[in-house]
């Protein structure tokens, strides 16, 4: 038999218990869409635990005007959730755009974020809103800023042992109008080769404060401030766009110097940025 | 470790090691071979079966991470006196099965969403089958298959 054993925790409460008397090496799994893809592999020996069936981290909730969503959140329900298509477009829309339903069905919130890929989706945008993340482990819970848990040199702000639990988003000062953009090699179960989240103020006429967060170019999301500041306060005019254009190359061409994907992710994220400001605006451009 | 798991409205408990994909604990265990383990990495949609009515692939899924759910394979899909499901009938009589291969997988993903939306459209037909690859590039048969069986439900 396998020195490997399981468990599924049915609550959040018998999570905590299970980690706080386990002494050994602890792994965890969720959807398994990541974590069961060659060349990863699950650990041969400890404990590993499903969080895929603990019923309090599934689920989203508003307190206190701010959005917690369990890590157990599936990306199927994330891109199906009414109070998310309606408050957080971009984050329903880069759920709709991960892998595809079979994937969507499994693959969660949690896991697409502890997984520090630097293609993930879901990360950039949890980036845009400024998300902070609550961890359990053997030594308890924790508060993490996004910074703490996805530093920007890459890697992960997780402990060993250290589920996340829930990510929290405040909904109280939002900018307003959101979306996502992504391009793959296909239109499903496509890898993001790049991809961009841009959230901002719009009043009908000119742009007000905006975040614009690119994925796939860096080890973790990368804000594009010169790109946001093209923006920022002015109108959707000729002169915005080229200004716009330029900055956004600037920033690739910063991220990614000598890289043999420069030269078309460049004209990428002029169309992908594009594309973000004809739907924030809701019209062609 | 022992789980027990509902396989095509049947209550089984069954050991399982814990590193065990459900697509591997179908075919070798249980003998369930519809379900093929064509990639083991998501991609190609042969393993899809149904875990709680909704399509996932099995080769993504641990063996216990089923437990307590209800799990259905192609096998489990027919009507009780051994005929073929009308979506089963509706891939036969349009030409949607080439090699093979591909087939379990694809009613499958279909039957899940013909359950959660019993009259897509084809742009939504297609979208849902995204994940499912035919080698022998039957797709336009397939859709149409899985059109009929829409129609006809």
């Amino acid at each position: 038999m396998s020195p490997l054993e399981a468990a599924a925790p049915t609550d959040r409460a018998a999570l905590a218990a299970l980690l706080a008397q386990t002494r050994g090496a602890v792994a965890f799994i969720a959807g398994g869409t990541d974590i069961l893809v060659a060349p990863r592999s699950l650990p041969s020996a400890g404990l590993l635990v499903d969080l895929s069936r603990t019923r309090d981290l599934a689920g989203v909730v508003v307190e206190a005007d701010v959005l917690r969503i369990g890590a157990a959140t599936t990306l199927a329900a994330l891109a199906g959730h009414a109070l998310i298509r309606a408050r957080l477009p971009a984050l329903a829309e880069a759920a709709a755009l991960c892998g595809c339903v079979q994937i969507r069905n499994r693959a969660t919130l949690g896991g697409n974020v502890a997984t520090t890929s630097a293609a993930s989706d879901i990360t950039p945008v949890l980036a845009c809103f400024d998300a902070r993340f609550r961890t359990l482990s053997r030594h308890g819970e924790r508060l993490l800023t996004f910074d703490a848990l996805v530093p920007a040199a890459g890697g992960s702000g997780l402990a060993a042992g250290e589920a996340i639990v829930a990510a929290e988003i405040a909904l109280s000062g939002r900018l307003g109008r959101s979306a996502f953009a992504k391009l793959g090699p296909r239109d499903d179960l496509a890898i993001a080769r790049l991809n961009l989240t841009l959230e901002a103020e719009f009043d009908g006429a000119r742009f007000g404060a905006t975040r614009l967060i690119a994925g796939a170019v860096a080890p973790a999301p990368l804000r594009l401030a010169r790109a946001e500041a093209a923006l920022a306060g002015r109108t959707p005019d000729a002169a915005t766009l080229a200004d716009f254009d330029r900055a956004l190359i600037a920033e690739i061409e910063a991220a990614i110097p000598g890289r043999a994907s420069l030269g078309y992710k460049r004209r990428a994220a002029v169309g992908l940025g594009r594309d973000l400001l004809a739907r924030l605006i809701g019209s062609p451009l | 470790m022992r789980i027990a798991m509902k396989i095509n409205g049947v209550e089984r408990v069954e050991d399982v090691d814990p590193a065990q994909r459900l697509s591997t604990f179908l075919r070798e265990t249980l003998g369930l071979t519809g379900a093929k383990e064509g990639c083991r990495e998501g991609e190609c949609g042969a393993c899809t079966v149904l875990v709680e009515s909704r399509p996932v692939n099995s080769c993504l899924m641990l063996a216990f991470q089923a437990e307590g759910l209800a799990v259905e394979t192609i096998e489990g899909l027919g009507r009780s006196d051994g005929g073929l499901s009308p979506l089963q009938r509706a891939f036969l009589d349009r030409g949607a099965v080439q090699c093979g291969y591909c087939t379990p997988g694809m009613i499958m993903a279909a039957e899940g969403l013909l359950r959660a939306d019993p009259n897509p459209d084809e742009a939504t037909i297609r979208h849902a089958l995204a994940g499912n690859l035919c080698r022998c590039t039957g797709f336009h048969s397939i859709v149409e298959a899985v059109r009929a069986a829409a129609a006809a439900r």
